[in-house]
């Protein structure tokens, strides 16, 4: 029972990394491309496609 | 070059990369299941054991991202073409993640194992060490001060840190063996059962596609990132852009044709 | 002119410089120095440990004082804007990094050597009864450390924000010189009749791989 928790924290730490990495990939994405559209004046990128 | 490029416009289209990303989750879950509750514990680890179906894709994903790296970056030398470097940062960058993960997996299955967070075992060490150049490759990046300088100097780095790790782990091979401890077990025992070995296969195949994914995903936002500092570049500041502000406009779209 | 004309030509003009300045190893030896006294504060003054520990210390020591020296080496040429000569030259930049990596080797050379009569005096190290062997893997070490120092000590003055990422890379990517060098130095220092053959052929095979791909890319680093 004691090796359990090893298990689920280290499956738990897994996908804490990859759901972390993939947010902070789409807020840098965000970000960019809101300074595209702050600078040009134009729709930000992708977002009307929602 | 021409048919990486076809491929990576062809994957690059939205619905590709939504696709991926549901495979990823998909396989990754079927994972999960399998990994801790299909297949039994192993005969002398128990359960702790499950942390395998995690931590070996991981190492696996990390060493074959820095090899991307390698490649990338000697592609960019010798082309100069901006695409290979963005392919090797994207690639370094996933690759720190799986690294750093692969190093705290470790730790948690060493501490049931062998009683310990962290030992000098080589294949530990050599981990650590990676993880260390191509955080250095990272910082690198991050100081450098125009955009061919960077690609430059980290396709450099990228093919020395690289050339690097086999001797990295010979010397801390023979360094451990000089002052052996208590053996320790190692991760992998010999044999194998046969569900574990699917399970293991199936959890490098879910980790490729999250790989792909993420290195889909780094891309598009690399791009993206890019066309932003082009764009901070080519857009006269606040104050000079209030009189014609249309120019601006001009300008930038102009250039993007270019 | 060819290669080996060429790295002479740059190793001798940065040995004079030297020699006529003493800009780095004023700074150097006295930092080489500052580091044993610390690392014997961090270690008591137990003789057993200190001896024990001596060869990592020499080689640590030369290591972070390495860092500076390479550093040194290229300070000069960006300070009287001498890298835009050693750019526009029509010369193989290769060769460039050979002669530059050379006067760096036989700078850091002495610089150990000045460090190990230091441990030998501080902590009462003996240099063993196989003196050529020892010569051997400090020369080994210091060809490693030197051929990718100096190709790092580059990225140091080139750019705004200079040296931030250099120091993060050195010892990682250093890692093996520093391991085998320091084994190879214990196990010859301990007296009897220890084999190092693997490890100074680690180091050899360190300097070989380094010293060509350092050849090979430091065009790319260089021109701008």
């Amino acid at each position: 029972m004691h090796d359990w928790g090893f298990v689920i924290a280290g499956y738990a730490v897994t996908a804490a990394t990859l759901l972390t990495y993939r947010w902070r990939l789409a807020v840098r994405a965000r970000r960019a491309h809101r300074l595209v559209s702050a600078l040009t004046g134009r729709p930000p990128l992708g977002e009307h496609r929602r | 070059m021409k048919l990486s490029n076809r491929v990576l416009t062809r994957v690059g289209t939205r619905g590709a990369q939504r696709a991926l990303g549901w495979a990823t989750l998909a396989s990754l879950a079927v994972t999960v299941v399998m990994g801790l509750l299909v297949v039994p514990p192993d005969a002398t680890q128990g359960d702790v054991q499950r942390l395998m179906y995690v931590h070996v894709p991981a190492a696996w994903l990390a060493f074959m991202s820095f090899g991307t790296v390698f490649v990338a970056s000697i592609a960019y030398l010798r082309t100069g073409r901006i695409q290979w470097d963005r392919i090797a940062v994207a690639s370094a960058e996933i690759g720190v993640q799986f690294c750093a993960l692969t190093l705290v997996l470790g730790s948690l299955w060493g501490q049931p194992v062998w009683g310990t967070w962290w030992t000098w075992d080589p294949r530990l060490t050599t981990t650590a060490v990676l993880l260390l150049i191509y955080v250095g490759y990272l910082a690198l990046r991050r100081v450098a001060d125009s955009p061919t300088r960077r690609a430059r100097w980290s396709a450099v780095i990228g093919i020395v840190g690289f050339l690097d790790v086999p001797i990295v782990h010979m010397s801390v091979v023979w360094w451990r063996s000089l002052h052996q401890e208590a053996t320790v077990l190692r991760p992998g025992a010999p044999t194998i059962a046969g569900s574990m070995l699917a399970t293991l296969l199936l959890a490098v195949l879910a980790f490729s596609l999250a790989y792909a994914y993420l290195m889909v995903v780094r891309l598009r936002v690399g791009r993206a990132e890019d066309r932003a500092a082009g764009t901070v570049l080519s857009t006269p500041t606040p104050r000079a852009q209030t009189p014609a502000r249309v120019s601006a406009v001009t300008v930038t779209r102009s250039s993007r044709h270019a | 002119m060819t290669v080996a004309r060429v790295a002479w030509t740059v190793g001798v003009k940065d040995l004079r410089v030297e020699l006529r300045s003493r800009s780095t190893m004023s700074t150097v030896v006295p930092f080489a120095a500052t580091m044993l006294i610390a690392f014997g504060f961090a270690l008591g003054p137990g003789r057993t440990l200190l001896l024990q520990t001596a060869p990592g210390l020499l080689w640590l020591a030369a290591l972070f004082a390495a860092v500076e020296l390479f550093h040194r080496a290229y300070l000069a040429e960006s300070e009287g804007d001498a890298l835009e000569g050693l750019l526009l030259a029509p010369v193989d930049k290769g060769a460039i990094y050979l002669g530059k990596a050379a006067a760096a080797a036989v700078q850091l050379m002495v610089l150990l050597c000045i460090t190990t009569v230091m441990v030998v005096a501080l902590f009462g190290l003996p240099l063993g009864e196989r003196p050529a062997l020892l010569l051997l893997t400090f020369v080994l070490g210091v060809v490693g450390l030197t051929a990718l120092g100096s190709l790092l000590g580059l990225l140091a003055v080139l750019g705004r924000t200079r040296r931030a990422a250099v120091p993060v890379l050195v010892l990682p990517l250093l890692s093996p010189v520093v391991i085998a060098a320091i084994r190879a130095t214990d196990l010859l220092t301990r007296g009897g009749n220890h084999d190092v053959g693997g490890w100074l052929g680690l180091l050899a095979a360190f300097d070989a791989i380094f010293l060509a791909s350092g050849f090979l890319v430091y065009g790319h680093v260089l021109e701008d």
